[in-house]
């Protein structure tokens, strides 16, 4: 009789006492105990929680919403699989008719892994709003931790613009909201479609346009629950914006003096910080040269699209005067961000003083993608999906070499290969969680394109 | 008030050995409760129990008998105490003594009351092993419970690699 003989049910329960610390010697013990760790929610759950991988809002959480988690774990685990965050899905069918999915099919990622599952969902949302009238879904987000999907949708019959409050689960109003979906006058303003709602606990951002007003664009932080305006954020023509915690909000936007970001204190309703952009070491030889002057230098942002609680990157393309530019991320943490409020007044470089990340790269065909989490870079390469990983320590301080390898790479959704005859990523349904939890990209069959 | 004179109850183990115990004894073992309470008619057949041995028999219910009489967890607050049991790996001092078997006893008592469900001495089992393995590493636990690391160099590393802490946060 040795511990091996015990099931894993048994091994499980003993190892339930256990510290991270002392699972993390056990994960390496034997193949046997691995097995028993790596495939127990609340093992995995352990360490990952030690490991940094679930974020503190998930900590700090009240009884309520541990609930909502714990419906989200059965409810994955109902469907055969089980894995914390933060994950990828991907969705693969859609029913045209209704505008709603039949399907999520999912590549799952997390840090260590990446592998393939299904959620069926029923085929039609309980909601009678969505089954009886044409309307299409032109972007969501979702947040698993509330079992939040909101829906940017789109009526033809009168050309309205509404965000459906949805329950993830199956598609039906969600409990929390007291209105269904929010609704904007779409005579006076427009939803703008590059970018798609951001979430954080109770509340969703978006961005919204004046429509006889150029220019006229802010982001609007909506209650979803209760449906309330909470803040609008006046921000031209902002590129990105994401929340840093729950009380603060970063906005980006390309200027024609280069890209800037302001970080915004959303209880007081005012602007905080405008960051300085672009970095002071760009005027480095030794990195690369700015301003636009007479030999085609310059600095111009493509995208600042990375955004999530952890980190924020910028993808920049540099022309130094040659005939092909240098590309080059940058990446922030959040604590650099945060830094930057403090101590913005007193010593500006603090944004850019360790904390931050350079990296540069060659090929033109790399785009930055929302990221499932603050220790993830999902980059898209051609019609394929990097996942890197930011090795232990990318963030340290001390280091303050700016040049550094991207991170490490862990994979790549295989599914999007795998499916590329049949399947077409439609990029403006790129959807970003908030938290911990992941992307949700949107595949449209190719066929129901074409008709 | 004259209390109801205890029950008698006969279970045999595995190797023939056989038991009576009082029925309040007994019905620590949740198995064993719900199995006389399906019986209405007095018995003196014994309990077949084809899982256990007469040696962790005697052992487990040496155990019940120190602990008869104490309440039974409740269903509903299995979740609560699910969360209590998961901090705290303290043993009473009674169970220390009861639990300082060799190995193979251990195992065998966890099994038994897994089978027999008796919450409690589960418990008692699993923080014993779990406190076996606290601060330990790797190798002294596969030598302490004798087990042969079946990865390759390559795979350890992979395993340890992947879970990694964060410092930097």
């Amino acid at each position: 009789m040795a511990i091996t003989t015990l099931c894993t049910e048994l091994l499980e329960m003993c190892f339930q006492h256990l510290s991270p610390a002392d699972l993390f010697s056990c994960i390496v013990v034997c193949q046997h105990f691995t097995w028993v760790i790596q495939n127990s929610p609340n093992l995995i759950y352990k360490l990952e929680k030690h490991k940094g991988c679930v974020t503190e809002t998930f900590l700090l959480k009240t009884e309520g919403v541990v609930q909502q988690l714990s419906c989200l774990r059965t409810f994955l685990k109902q469907r055969s699989e089980w894995l914390h965050s933060p994950i990828l899905v991907h969705l693969v069918e859609e029913t045209p008719a209704l505008g709603f999915w039949k399907c999520i099919s999912g590549c799952f990622v997390s840090l260590n892994d990446c592998f393939t599952m299904q959620i069926i969902l029923p085929t039609a949302p309980s909601s009678p709003r969505l089954i009886e009238r044409q309307h299409t879904i032109e972007g969501f987000s979702i947040d698993s931790e509330q079992d939040l999907l909101i829906l940017k949708e789109h009526w033809e019959e009168n050309n309205e613009i509404t965000l459906g409050i949805l329950s993830l689960k199956d598609g039906s109003p969600h409990p929390f909201a007291i209105q269904e979906y929010l609704k904007f006058d779409n005579e006076e303003l427009e939803l703008v479609f590059h970018s798609q709602p951001v979430i954080k606990d109770n509340m969703v951002a978006i961005q919204l346009q004046y429509t006889d007003v150029e220019d006229g664009e802010f982001v609007l932080v909506l209650d979803w629950r209760s449906a309330t305006q909470l803040v609008d954020l006046p921000a031209n023509v902002p590129d990105c914006f994401a929340f840093l915690s729950a009380d603060r909000m970063v906005v980006g936007w390309q200027q024609a003096s280069g890209f800037e970001l302001r970080i915004h204190k959303l209880s007081s309703g005012a602007m905080a910080t405008k960051l300085p952009f672009p970095p002071p070491w760009t005027a480095n030889p030794r990195s690369f040269s700015t301003g636009v002057d007479g030999n085609g230098g310059g600095l111009s942002s493509q995208f600042a699209t990375a955004f999530n609680d952890r980190i924020a990157a910028l993808s920049l393309a540099i022309n130094n005067g040659g005939d092909s530019p240098l590309y080059a991320f940058i990446i922030f943490s959040r604590q650099s961000l945060l830094d930057a409020i403090e101590f913005h007044n007193s010593s500006p470089e603090i944004l850019w003083d360790g904390w931050t990340k350079c990296v540069f790269f060659q090929p033109a065909d790399v785009d930055l993608l929302p990221s499932p989490s603050g220790r993830m870079l999902v980059l898209k390469v051609g019609n394929k999906f990097l996942i890197h990983r930011f090795p232990v320590g990318y963030f340290k301080r001390s280091d303050n070499s700016f040049q550094k390898e991207l991170p490490e790479l862990v994979g790549y959704l295989p599914t999007i290969e795998a499916a590329e005859e049949t399947v077409v990523l439609n990029e403006d349904l790129i959807g970003l969680t908030s938290r911990c939890s992941g992307i949700l990209y949107s595949l449209l069959n190719s066929s129901a394109i074409r008709s | 008030m004259a209390a109801p004179a205890t029950q008698q109850i006969k279970i045999r183990c595995n190797d023939e050995k056989e038991f009576t115990v009082d029925r309040d004894v007994l019905e620590r073992s949740v198995l064993i409760k719900n199995m006389l309470e399906d019986v209405t008619e007095q018995q003196d057949a014994p309990i077949p129990l084809p899982n256990v041995s007469g040696p962790v028999m005697a052992k487990v219910l040496e155990y019940c008998t120190h602990h008869r009489g104490e309440p039974l967890p409740s269903a509903d607050t299995e979740q609560s105490q699910d969360e209590t049991r998961k901090r705290t790996t303290d043993i009473s001092e009674w169970d220390q003594k009861f639990i300082t078997v060799d190995q193979e006893m251990l195992f065998e008592i966890i099994l038994a009351a897994n089978y027999l469900d008796i919450k409690s001495l589960l418990d008692v089992g699993c923080k014993t092993v779990a406190n076996m393995i606290k601060g330990k590493t790797p190798e002294e636990i596969r030598k302490l419970f004798n087990i042969v690391n079946d990865f390759t160099p390559e795979e350890e590393a992979q395993i340890k690699k992947e879970n990694e802490w964060a410092e930097d946060r």
